[in-house]
């Protein structure tokens, strides 16, 4: 847990050890800098971080358990690095389902209480959720311009997660086994012909610099980075400093984290599209045959996934997301990938 | 090193040692095997279908955890676990023994703070069903208790070590004949006026 | 206590450890783990503990570290060294010093499929170390010679150091190795050099002068006549197989570098049997697992270091070690250079005590981001990291390469280290060089990306 020092009632101040995968210049970067000095300020410096970045306190995979063991009293990382133990939050991996970075993260942060199966495990799994904001929209990179399932048949594919991998195979293209970091190497050497990452993948991995065509196939957000604090040190915090994470939190799910996540996306854009030249958005109807042929299987196969993780009723959460999802409809703005895209 | 080759049978403490610690190692041989093959089909099967063979990534993993922690004990009882013998080297042997016995003594309650972690994380991690998700869902915990078989068998390992110095007997892997060392005696024996040999680290290759 | 205290204490408890012949695996866990039960608690020591050892070896990219172990076990005991050394022998066999020159050539060569610098010395040293002292060679040239000749395994390509500094530094696997080429290359033709001069002023036999008969001169003309057409070529075509498959695993598009140390590997196990093939089914058989189980064993040991040093490490992040160094070195107000060059420097006394791999493990996490902070370029560290700890590998009082030298050899490791000075000198000249002129490192890789 974090330390406590200082005087008393009131005057209570804490430092807190901050776990987090962010490499330097990157969107969870800026979202970890946020969250931490917006704490520290309303705080007025009660309350204080030690930030390890680059996963060197905690290797990625292992940061949310660093945070339920207490070697952590905050952590940063991407969800679907422990599937088992985010049912909730992978919701995000169903294709088509979530095209707006901050519909999700208010509906994964409004369904943490409403849902009863999604709040019993939160409370069981010994973490206080800060928030989940996606990585951003999928963007099909390739040599040739992918604009069509047809385009998608025949070629080798990175995809992440086993759920953007069912979409590649229900157009008639197939998946190679390569890690994030080895994405580049491999694509340069022919073992991949093409991948699906986000916008931050194209500068976090240089792959803007081997994979001239960018296209947005409209299956939207697909993975989501997580922020978590220890649930012992939250509750050990006095009243007043607890009440202060909860409003930082509270604006951090609306619109707080879409904000930062906007700016550094838009940052990014200019030196992607000054390499790429454009990022194409598919046709509609063409999103909508592969949403098609994809079908009804990657939901079954979440709410298997998710049931066997211990998320009661899964089927339940899925229609309550689905109607938040609708229902934000129009009232969140453009989603930042997007902007770009229309820029060029 | 002192490596006076024994000629009388080993007592029950070095046998139960290398019969808990070399059929480990075989299986880890035989892991190291696995990975070769398994990363050979997938080259070959993606260079010509164009897809890979789903989990052979994954078990290429899980098979290094074990090639790892299985062969740990087998490192311990022929030796190969790197050390240095600057100073224990040049002190009295019976000085030297005693420094040495106080290593093995803590490296037991070091490795016995291991076995206890691991275990624990191995039961969580099985019953959270602990997976990693790639072309096919890949279930971690079975290679998280490969690393608690690998402590404990080193454990057996440091504690017999502690028991053979307690009774002036050499270590575990120091009572065998080192090949290596085998042939620089005899070039000795053939280029008399070579002294005796020097201090010579580990036995590994 | 404060934290500086507390590293310090860590620090002495570490050389404590491993001066009472603790595994150094071990010492790096137990000292790490000390630290950080002064600087946090018990439950952050065990959660640790619980999970280090797996994390730092369930991960594809360290496949690669076993396969290039398999691939050089496998080419020693399928006698790809003799036979190459056997071809260097008569091709040098006019040249003063040719005998010397040709264990040079040998040593590059075997370097070129096998992965450790351990493994290219002991079988170097087997089968010319007699040939050398027979011929009038003083023991401790011949000695220091395969030792210094050794160290090339870890630099030119495949090479399990190039690889653990990609991975602990987070640089292309591919690029690092094409890194080794040159220098290693270069390296071997600067020994080659040395012994040229250096036996003109020896009383040779009469093979390495080209002068006068003694019965070493008949043996040569016999050489003379059975040799060109019967040497084992087969030798020089499966190095040159591996090689061609490990530069592919680099430059070409049919694999990764991981994926080509595990085709290496098989394809080494195939020649191993065509070896054998001759001897019988259970003597192929024999030596087959022979090399399964040193590729075991020595894997375990690798890694049993990889995960205490990362304990180590994690004390270091958490003392905020790496942080404070970069803080300090830079309010130094020195030229960036500078302070890498006394960075580098410290690896020098670090290589005369301690064991190759640890100093890696240990140093490559606080040196690497201090050198990014100065803007030097990551895959040129590495190279000169990697020079610096082959130094190591043959300077008293521990030096592997000397100890394995005179295990095979029948030579004191005394005799072998006396040997030694000149070849440092030749070293600590080349490492100049490659500091101060970056290109020779970073044109291969330049290839290789871009
Ligand atoms: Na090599
Ligand atoms: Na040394």
């Amino acid at each position: 847990g974090g330390e406590a020092g200082g005087g008393g009632d009131g005057e209570e101040s804490v430092n807190l050890t901050v776990a987090s995968w962010a490499n330097p210049g990157s969107v969870d970067e800026a979202v970890m800098e946020y969250w931490t000095g917006e704490v520290e300020n309303r705080s007025e410096g009660r309350i204080t971080f030690d930030i390890s970045y680059a996963a060197s306190l905690c290797s990625a995979d292992e940061i949310p358990e660093c945070v339920r063991d207490g070697r952590a009293d905050v952590g940063q990382t991407i969800a679907d690095y422990a599937p088992q133990l985010f049912p909730q939050t992978t919701v995000v991996s169903i294709p088509f389902l979530t095209q707006n970075n901050q519909a999700f993260t208010q509906a994964i942060w409004e369904l943490s209480t409403e849902h009863e199966g999604a709040a019993g495990l939160w409370e069981g799994n010994g973490l206080k959720m800060i928030g989940h904001n996606p990585a951003g929209r999928l963007l099909l990179g390739s040599k040739e311009p992918v604009e069509s399932m047809d385009d998608i048949a025949g070629k080798r594919w990175r995809m992440a997660g086993p759920y953007t991998q069912m979409a590649i195979e229900s157009a008639g293209g197939s998946n190679v086994a390569l890690t994030a970091p080895e994405t580049y190497e491999g694509v340069e050497r022919g073992i991949a012909d093409a991948a699906g990452f986000p916008m931050d993948g194209l500068m976090s991995f240089q792959l803007k610099d081997i994979l001239p065509n960018w296209t947005d196939p409209g299956l939207g957000q697909y993975t989501s980075t997580g922020l978590w604090m220890n649930l012992d040190t939250y509750e050990g915090l006095p009243d007043d400093l607890k009440q202060i994470v909860d409003e930082v939190n509270e604006d951090y799910n609306h619109g707080g984290v879409a904000t930062v996540f906007e700016e550094i996306t838009l940052e990014q854009c200019d030196p992607v599209l000054e390499t790429i030249g454009q990022i194409e958005e598919w046709d509609d109807a063409e999103s909508e045959r592969w949403r098609e042929a994809l079908g009804t299987a990657p939901e079954e196969k979440w709410i298997a996934d998710a049931e066997a993780a211990g998320l009661e009723d899964a089927e339940g959460y899925l229609e309550m997301y689905k109607e938040k999802m609708d229902s934000f409809e129009g009232e969140t703005p453009k989603d930042p990938s997007l902007v770009c895209s229309d820029r060029a | 090193m002192p490596t006076t080759p024994t000629a009388r049978r080993p007592g029950v403490l070095r046998r139960i040692a290398r019969g808990i610690a070399v059929p480990l190692g075989a299986l880890a041989s035989l892991s190291t095997i696995a990975i070769m093959i398994a990363i050979a089909i997938d080259v070959i099967v993606r260079n010509t279908s164009g897809q890979s063979v789903p989990g052979l990534l994954e078990m290429s993993e899980s098979a290094l955890v074990a090639t790892v922690f299985l062969g740990l004990a087998y490192a311990g009882v022929t030796n190969s676990h790197v050390a240095v013998d600057l100073l224990t080297e040049a002190l009295p042997r019976a000085v030297s023994r005693v420094l040495i016995g106080v290593a093995w003594i803590i490296g037991v309650l070091v490795s016995a703070g291991f076995v206890l972690a691991t275990f624990e994380r191995a039961v969580e991690s099985t019953v959270s069903n602990e997976l990693r998700q790639g072309l096919v869902d890949w279930p971690l915990w079975p290679s998280r208790w490969l690393v608690v078989i690998g402590f404990a068998a080193f454990l057996v390992v440091a504690v017999v070590n502690v028991v053979l110095i307690v009774r002036g007997e050499p270590l575990l892997g120091e009572d065998r004949v080192d090949p290596d060392l085998a042939a620089a005696q005899q070039a000795r024996q053939q280029v008399p006026e070579r002294g005796p040999e020097q201090a010579s680290e580990g036995g590994q290759s | 206590m404060t934290t500086g205290f507390i590293v310090l204490l860590v620090l002495v408890l570490l050389v404590a450890l491993l001066a009472i012949r603790m595994p150094v695996w071990l010492a790096l866990a137990t000292s790490g783990g000390v630290g950080l039960l002064l600087l946090r608690d018990e439950v952050f020591v065990t959660r640790t503990l619980a999970s280090v050892p797996f994390e730092q070896t369930s991960t594809f990219s360290l496949t690669i570290i076993p396969m290039f172990i398999l691939m050089g076990i496998f080419a020693v005991k399928a006698r790809i060294a003799g036979q190459v050394f056997e071809i260097a022998r008569r091709v040098f066999l006019r040249v003063p010093g040719g005998l010397g020159i040709s264990t040079v050539a040998a040593c590059a060569g075997f370097a070129a499929v096998s992965g450790s610098s351990i493994g290219t010395a002991a079988t170097m040293s087997r089968l010319s170390i007699g040939e050398m002292r027979k011929a009038g060679y003083p023991p401790s040239l011949a000695g220091a010679l395969v030792a210094v000749a050794g160290t090339l395994g870890a630099m030119i390509p495949p090479s399990v150091f190039l690889v653990l500094y990609a991975i602990l530094s987070g640089e292309s696997i591919g690029q690092m190795l094409a890194a080794g080429i040159i220098p290693g290359v270069l390296s071997a033709v600067a020994y080659m050099i040395y012994i040229l001069f250096r036996t003109r002023n020896l009383a040779l036999g009469a093979v390495e002068t080209g002068g006068l008969s003694t019965e070493l001169e008949a043996a040569a003309a016999d050489r003379k006549k059975v040799l060109w057409a019967e040497l084992p070529y087969r030798g020089l075509v499966r190095l040159a197989v591996l090689f061609i498959i490990i530069m592919g695993g680099i430059y070409s598009g049919l694999f990764t570098p991981t994926e080509s140390a595990a085709i290496g590997a098989l394809a080494a196990a195939v020649m191993l049997v065509l070896e054998f093939r001759k001897d019988g089914l259970r003597t192929a058989a024999r030596e087959f697992i022979d090399a399964l189980k040193e590729t075991a064993q020595t894997t375990s040991m690798v890694f049993a270091i990889i995960v205490g040093s990362g304990v180590l490490s994690l004390f270091f992040v958490v003392a905020r070690v790496p942080q404070t160094l970069a803080g300090s070195l830079t309010g130094l107000e020195l030229p960036g250079w500078v302070i890498l060059a006394g960075l580098l420097a410290l690896l020098i006394p670090m290589g005369m005590a301690l064991e190759s791999i640890s100093i890696m493990v240990i140093t490559v996490p606080l040196i690497y981001p201090v050198a990014m902070d100065f803007g030097f370029d990551g895959v040129w560290l590495g190279i000169l990291i990697v020079k610096l700890i082959e130094i190591g590998m043959v300077t008293p009082p521990v030096g592997i390469n000397a100890f394995v030298v005179a295990g095979t050899s029948g030579l004191r490791s005394s005799e072998v280290f006396r040997g030694i000075w000149p070849f440092i000198l030749m070293e600590l000249v080349m490492i100049v060089v490659l500091f101060a002129v970056p290109d020779i490192v970073l044109w291969l890789p330049s290839l290789v990306v871009e």
